[in-house]
Formats: structure tokens, C-alpha cells, sequence
């Protein structure tokens, strides 16, 4: 057993002192041992540097309260590993592999180490296709790709998580294999929140619960950043795990993949690197690239991901979610300026996009539309100021025109969710991309021209519309 | 940074409107004080011979007058005065407004009911709405010549006295004072719906106690409303011009002030979020810096 002993502690990085001949690996996982006067007697680490002489510097994946100098370290050989497979399914994992929802601890089965290399170029897959989600303005305007990455950005309290957990209503409900759920970051009350709801919520019409065919990693913000930084990781393992042995499509729900980014920037400078660009790690970008190329489609299986991403100040150019930007497939911006108008989701159309809105993935017609629908809301946008400053009637005819059916497609854009019924009253609505598309160009056509604004709003298709728009004549 | 650049460009294109709509301002003030002044002048005269037709109207014997008569041909025409120019709020708007409850009726009546306008800012807004109209009035001022008058009132008066016109009415933005205006129909013809119209007026109130019996009349009754008609007739379609210049150079000083206070308002937020969009930049470079010069120490 290569023994070390704990030389120093700055925070939640610290120091061991290995034989020099026998000091552990890059990413090995390291294993604190003793008496912490907490109840506790463990602690894990992570290996990050060699500091030569035998010392390693370590970043703990826990709390490192009870620590001391003086108490040993034992180097597992290898980096820390989860367990993967079926009998993670239904349960909830801390990122070290253990369950934490009291159900006690799961069959002993195959283990994985978090860190590996991603799949091969030659393995990847080239297919591409659309991937309903239901939600009108997603489905037209940012379509999601069966297999790809997509990312929710959006600052504090816009509705992101809110948001996933719509996607994960809509399509784990529907969806034939297995999906993993890491909660990066966030509040544990969200997590908790999200464990009761999938023991509620069953798979289409089957006897299963979503949660039967999923597996949640959480280490939400109460945890230290060592096992911020590493959670991510922990489940993308278990992700990879089911794409390799073919059962189908994986879903992989992050939330929130900005706190891995802060996580990383909490221990850079305790392991002594200069801090780059706004204070972030000068690894940024190689941390981000290690985890989000391991999120790939292979010829085996794909995986399909939704990160949330937050926005620090609303700031897109922010390092964290600009290096995360260039990974993704699709991006949803949520914008708080709409959820001030009462709009949910508050997705901002002009700046959502998808590589897949292309006339050779999604269709012309449905190109054509979301062409025409950007046009409309982009020259309202061109339009507020003067709107702003002279008011709406100095505006030209045709302007008019373009603002009128521009105010009705943002609103149309909101729509009652599933996991929303109990805040709202509101039935959630699921509206399939041909209906979506078939309503967005009678609006642009002008056919909703005469219903009132306030008609489109919650609302599924343009015969919703009308359907509202008699019942507010007849109030 | 882009940001930056984007708000100073932003900031400079709403202060060049600022300073438009401030200079639109002043300008509709000026005009405003000199209508009014006007309007005052013509309102004591105008008065007067609402009272004089309300005398006369009022006599024992019924006075006959082919201006007095109705008629029933089904056919009316209405006078819609827009605004001349732009930027004056929701004027036309307001007027459009009030126009469509006339098309309305008429529609339901089974009515035929042909609309005049002279050139405007309304008359865009009426074709985008499919609505025709029998003429277009070109080359009127804000306010009217006599002669112009005569030329418009004539044709209506001829066609009324030939009973092809059941009425003749004028859709405008009635003056009521600088804080108050508001789309009105007045009606020209018949002619004793105008003087009834005329004296109800609030500013025009017949002395009650005053009858026909009181006066000595010379010439005789008929020969006086002869002239008077077509000297009420004129007179009122003169002053429907001058209101709605009035009125609409109100609109157009409501309208640009607010604009102008929308314009600052803009530009002080602008300027703040310019400003502090500075300051991060100059706070995370000095971060970079400092922390730059920290590590290497």
C-alpha cells in the first residue's frame, strides 16, 4: 500500500508527502484516512500536481473540516471510480459513486474511472436529425439534434432550470432508453425537488417511473469545489457507460455546467496558477474541451445533452459561458427583458439558434418560416427606439404592420409547461413541429392579425388563439 | 470594446432626435399661440351668427328655406380634416376612429355615404385600410382661403339644394382648450341641425329669455337667412379648418414634448450604462494587472 502523509492545507487543496520513488499518478484518487473529530474518517482527494520530491498537491472532493496535518494518505492507484450499469438506475449518487438517497448501497457491480480519453474521431457519428421537444419556440427556432449538445443560458432567476426540467418531462417521459441527471452547483432543494417529481411522473403509459430510468450525481453548492469540479465527470462516466453498451439513446441533463467553470476557478489559484482573463483559471477552455468532448454521439450509442449555463451579470462575453458556447449544437438564451413582459420561456428568439435550422436537416418550409419569423421580430427590435422616443403611431403603415404580428409571435412564443400546472393552473401543451410551424406562418401571413394580443399568449396552436380570443369577446 | 461602441452610436442617434423633436416643439408652440389668438377672434363673430340663425329658426312662422329641407336620397357626404403633417400622436388615430363609427352606421343603414378629405397624413391611413374616398382636396393650407372655401362649400350647398345629398357633415378635432381635444362630427347640412348644433355648444348659449317676437326685423325674414346660410355655411367650414390646425398643433407640442422627455430619459440611461460599461473595463483591466503583477512578486 503507497502510504503518504499530509504536509499542508490551504483551503480545499492540500499537500502530501509521498517516497519519492513511488508517488501516485496524475488524477489518481487519493484517500485521507484518520480521525476527523467530526464522526467522519475520509476523505477523498484528487491528484493535480507533482511538486516534486515526492510531494503531490491534492484537491480534496470533500469538506475538508477535521483536517490535520500528519495524518495519512493512501494512493488508490487509479483515478477515483463510479460505480455504472443497470443498478444505478433509480438511484442517487454523491460523485464519489455513493447513494445518497438512504436506500442503502447499491449491488456491487462494474465501476468506472471518471477520467478517460473521449471516443476516437473515427468513432464518432455523422448522423444528424431534429429532436422534438414540443416547446414552439425551441422546436422552430433553435431545434434540438438527436445525439447533440444544447445549452440554456441565462442569468440568475430566468427560468433555466425550470426549463430543464420541462425538457426532462417532455422527452425522458417519451424516451426509450436510459438518462443520467447531474446537478452541478445548484440548490439542493431543486435536487430533491427533481427526485420526488421523477417518482411521480411515469414513462408514457408503462407501469415505470421516469426515475426507474434514471440515474441522478448530484453535488450541489453546499459541497466543496473539489467535488463541484469533478460531479460533472462522475455522471458523464455513467452516461458513457450506457452509449457504449448500446441501449439506445442516453439523455444527459447538467445543471449547471457554469459551476463547474466557477468550481475550477475556485482551486486554480490555491494550486498556484495566475489567474487569466475576469479572474477565471488560465485552463479554461482546456477543462471545458475535456468535459464536453466527452459528450459525443458514437457509432455505439449517442448522447444527447442539455446543459443549463449561467450567465454571470447577463454578460455573454463572460469567459465561462463563451468558452462553453463553441461546444454546443444549439444554444437557448433565456432573457430577463422577457420574462419581464410575463413571457415563459424566456427564450430570446434573435440570439437562440441551432446549427441544425438548415434547409437540408429541418426542411425549406420550416427554414422559410423561422427566416421569416427572425425577420419580423428583428426589424421590431430595429423599431424600438423610435417607438421608445415617438410612439407607435408615427411608425409607417407597413411598420405597423411588422410590429402588430412581431408582438403577436413573441407572445405566441410562450407556452404553459408540464412541470409548471401547479404555479400556473395552466395545462402544459405540447405542440408537434408541423402544427408549430403551420401556426408561425398563418401569424406571418397575417391570419392572426385580428385576434388580440393578450389571445396568444399560454396558448398551443393558432386555433388556441381563436378559441381564446372568442372567449375574451364574450367576457 | 463592441458594447461601448454601440452605446455611444445608439446615444448619439436618440439625442439627433431629441434635438428634432425639441426644435418640432417650439415650432408648434409658436403656431399653436398665433391659431389661438385667431380662433378667439373668429369665435365671438361666429357666435353671433349662430344666434342670429337660432332667432330666425325659432320664429312663429316657419321660415322656408331649401337648406332647411330634408331630403331622402340616401346619400350623405362627410368631410374628414386629418392632420398636415406628421409626428402630432395619436390625431389621426383619434379621428379614424371617430370616421369609422360614421362608415359603421352608414352601413348598417344601408346609407351611401361618400368621404372627402383634403391632402394629409390621413389619407395614407385610409387607403391602407381599404377605405375610398369620392375626392382629395390638394393644395389647401393649414387653414383654407376664402375663396378655397367657397369653392368647397359651393359644391356641397348645390348638390344639397338639388336634393341629391341628404347631409353634409365635417369629421375634425374639436378644440376645447390646450388640455382638451376631441374628434367631433359637426353637421353642415341640414342647415337647422347646424345652428341647433351651434347654439347647444357650451360657449354659444342663446340668451333663453330673448324671442323672435322681441326683435324688428329688416329685411324681411327670409331674405335674411338667405345670406345668413351661406355666411353661417362658410364660416363654420372655415372654422372647422382652424380648430383642427389648432387642435392639431396642440397634438403636435403634446406629442413632441413627450417625445423629448422619452428622447432624455434614453439618453441618461444610455449614458449611465455607457458609463458603467467604462468602469468594468477599466476595473477588470486593472484586475488583470494587478494580479498579473501579484503572481509574478
Amino acid at each position: 500500500m503507497n502510504k503518504g502523509r499530509l504536509i499542508q492545507i490551504m483551503g480545499s487543496v492540500f499537500d502530501v508527502k509521498f517516497s519519492p520513488t513511488s508517488v501516485p499518478a496524475v488524477y489518481n484518487a487519493v484517500e485521507v484516512k484518520g480521525d476527523f473529530g467530526t464522526g467522519k474518517t475520509s476523505l477523498w482527494g484528487e491528484v493535480q500536481q507533482h511538486l516534486g520530491d515526492g510531494k503531490v498537491r491534492v484537491i480534496a472532493l470533500g469538506s475538508t473540516f477535521g483536517l490535520r496535518r500528519g495524518m495519512d494518505a493512501i494512493d488508490t492507484g487509479s483515478p477515483l471510480t463510479v460505480p455504472v450499469g443497470k443498478q444505478t438506475l433509480g438511484r442517487v449518487f454523491n460523485l464519489l459513486g455513493e447513494t445518497i438517497d438512504e436506500q442503502g448501497p447499491i449491488e456491487a457491480g462494474e465501476r468506472k474511472p471518471i477520467h478517460h480519453q473521449p471516443p476516437r474521431l473515427v468513432d464518432l457519428s455523422a448522423k444528424t436529425e431534429m429532436f422534438e421537444t414540443g416547446i414552439k419556440v425551441i422546436d422552430l427556432l433553435c431545434p434540438f439534434v438527436r445525439g447533440g449538445k444544447m445549452g440554456l443560458f441565462g442569468g440568475a432567476g430566468v427560468g433555466k432550470t425550470v426549463v430543464i426540467q420541462e425538457l426532462i418531462a417532455r422527452i425522458a417521459t417519451k424516451h426509450g432508453g436510459y438518462s443520467v441527471f447531474a446537478g452541478v452547483g445548484e440548490r439542493t432543494r431543486e435536487g430533491n425537488d427533481l427526485w420526488l417529481e421523477m417518482q411521480r411522473t411515469h414513462i408514457g403509459t408503462s407501469e415505470d417511473t421516469v426515475l426507474d430510468h434514471t440515474c441522478l450525481v448530484f453535488g450541489q453548492m453546499n459541497e466543496p469545489p473539489g467535488a463541484r469540479l469533478r460531479v460533472a465527470l462522475a455522471a458523464m462516466t455513467q452516461a458513457e457507460y450506457f452509449c457504449e453498451a448500446g441501449i439506445g439513446d442516453t439523455l444527459l441533463f447538467i445543471d449547471n455546467i457554469f459551476r463547474f467553470s466557477q468550481a475550477g476557478s475556485e482551486v486554480s489559484a490555491l494550486l498556484g496558477r495566475i489567474p487569466s482573463a475576469v479572474g477565471y483559471q488560465p485552463t479554461l477552455s482546456t477543462e471545458m474541451g475535456e468535459l464536453q468532448e466527452r459528450i459525443a454521439s458514437t457509432k455505439a450509442g449517442s448522447i444527447t445533452s442539455v446543459q443549463a449555463i449561467y450567465v454571470p451579470a447577463d454578460d455573454l462575453t463572460d469567459p465561462a459561458p463563451a468558452t462553453t458556447f463553441s461546444h454546443l449544437d444549439a444554444f437557448v438564451v433565456l432573457k430577463r427583458s422577457i420574462t419581464q413582459k410575463g413571457i415563459y420561456p424566456a427564450v430570446d428568439p434573435l440570439e437562440s439558434t441551432s446549427r441544425i435550422l438548415d434547409p437540408n436537416v429541418v426542411g425549406q418550409e420550416h427554414y422559410n418560416v423561422a427566416q421569416k419569423v427572425l425577420e419580423y421580430l428583428q426589424q421590431y427590435n430595429n423599431l424600438q427606439d423610435i417607438i421608445a422616443i415617438l410612439g407607435i403611431d408615427e411608425l409607417s403603415r407597413e411598420d405597423q404592420v411588422v410590429v402588430a404580428r412581431a408582438r403577436r409571435l413573441e407572445r405566441f412564443f410562450s407556452q404553459p409547461f408540464l412541470v409548471t400546472v401547479q404555479f400556473t393552473g395552466l395545462e402544459g401543451k405540447y405542440v408537434s413541429v408541423a402544427d408549430t410551424i403551420e401556426s408561425c406562418k398563418q401569424v406571418c401571413e397575417g391570419k392572426g392579425d385580428n385576434f388580440p394580443e393578450e389571445a396568444f399568449m399560454y396558448v398551443g396552436t393558432l386555433d388556441d388563439v381563436a378559441r381564446k380570443a372568442a372567449a375574451l369577446a364574450s367576457r | 470594446m463592441i458594447g461601448i461602441r454601440q452605446i455611444l452610436q445608439r446615444r448619439k442617434a436618440v439625442s439627433n432626435i431629441c434635438r428634432l423633436t425639441r426644435t418640432m416643439q417650439i415650432v408648434s408652440t409658436a403656431a399653436f399661440k398665433s391659431y389661438h389668438k385667431k380662433w378667439l377672434a373668429v369665435a365671438d363673430y361666429h357666435h353671433a351668427l349662430a344666434q342670429a340663425g337660432y332667432l330666425l329658426l325659432t320664429s312663429e312662422t316657419p321660415l322656408e328655406h331649401p337648406l332647411l329641407k330634408s331630403n331622402s336620397s340616401g346619400r350623405s357626404a362627410l368631410l374628414v380634416i386629418g392632420s398636415k403633417g406628421g409626428l402630432c400622436g395619436s390625431y389621426n388615430t383619434a379621428i379614424f376612429e371617430h370616421l369609422g363609427k360614421h362608415i359603421e352606421i352608414a352601413k348598417s343603414a344601408g346609407h351611401d355615404l361618400s368621404i372627402y378629405a383634403p391632402q394629409g397624413r390621413l389619407i395614407g391611413l385610409l387607403h391602407a385600410r381599404g377605405i375610398e374616398l369620392a375626392k382629395i382636396y390638394s393644395g389647401l393650407g393649414e387653414v383654407p382661403s376664402d375663396s378655397q372655401v367657397h369653392d368647397i362649400t359651393a359644391d356641397f350647398v348645390d348638390r344639397y339644394t338639388a336634393g341629391q345629398l341628404d347631409s353634409f357633415s365635417i369629421v375634425y378635432m374639436s378644440f376645447f382648450s390646450p388640455g382638451h381635444q376631441q374628434a367631433q362630427t359637426m353637421t353642415i347640412m341640414p342647415l337647422h341641425e347646424l345652428i341647433d348644433h351651434l347654439t347647444t355648444r357650451a360657449r354659444a348659449i342663446w340668451p333663453w329669455d330673448l324671442a323672435f317676437e322681441d326683435f324688428l326685423m329688416s329685411p324681411s325674414p327670409e331674405e335674411i337667412i338667405e345670406s345668413l346660410a351661406t355666411m353661417i355655411i362658410h364660416t363654420t367650414v372655415k372654422a372647422c379648418f382652424l380648430e383642427a390646425a389648432l387642435s392639431e398643433h396642440v397634438a403636435r407640442m403634446v406629442a413632441m414634448r413627450n417625445a423629448t422627455k422619452n428622447a432624455e430619459d434614453m439618453i441618461r440611461d444610455l449614458t449611465a450604462g455607457y458609463n458603467r460599461a467604462r468602469q468594468t473595463n477599466i476595473t477588470s483591466e486593472l484586475l488583470d494587472i494587478i494580479s498579473g503583477i501579484g503572481v509574478l512578486r
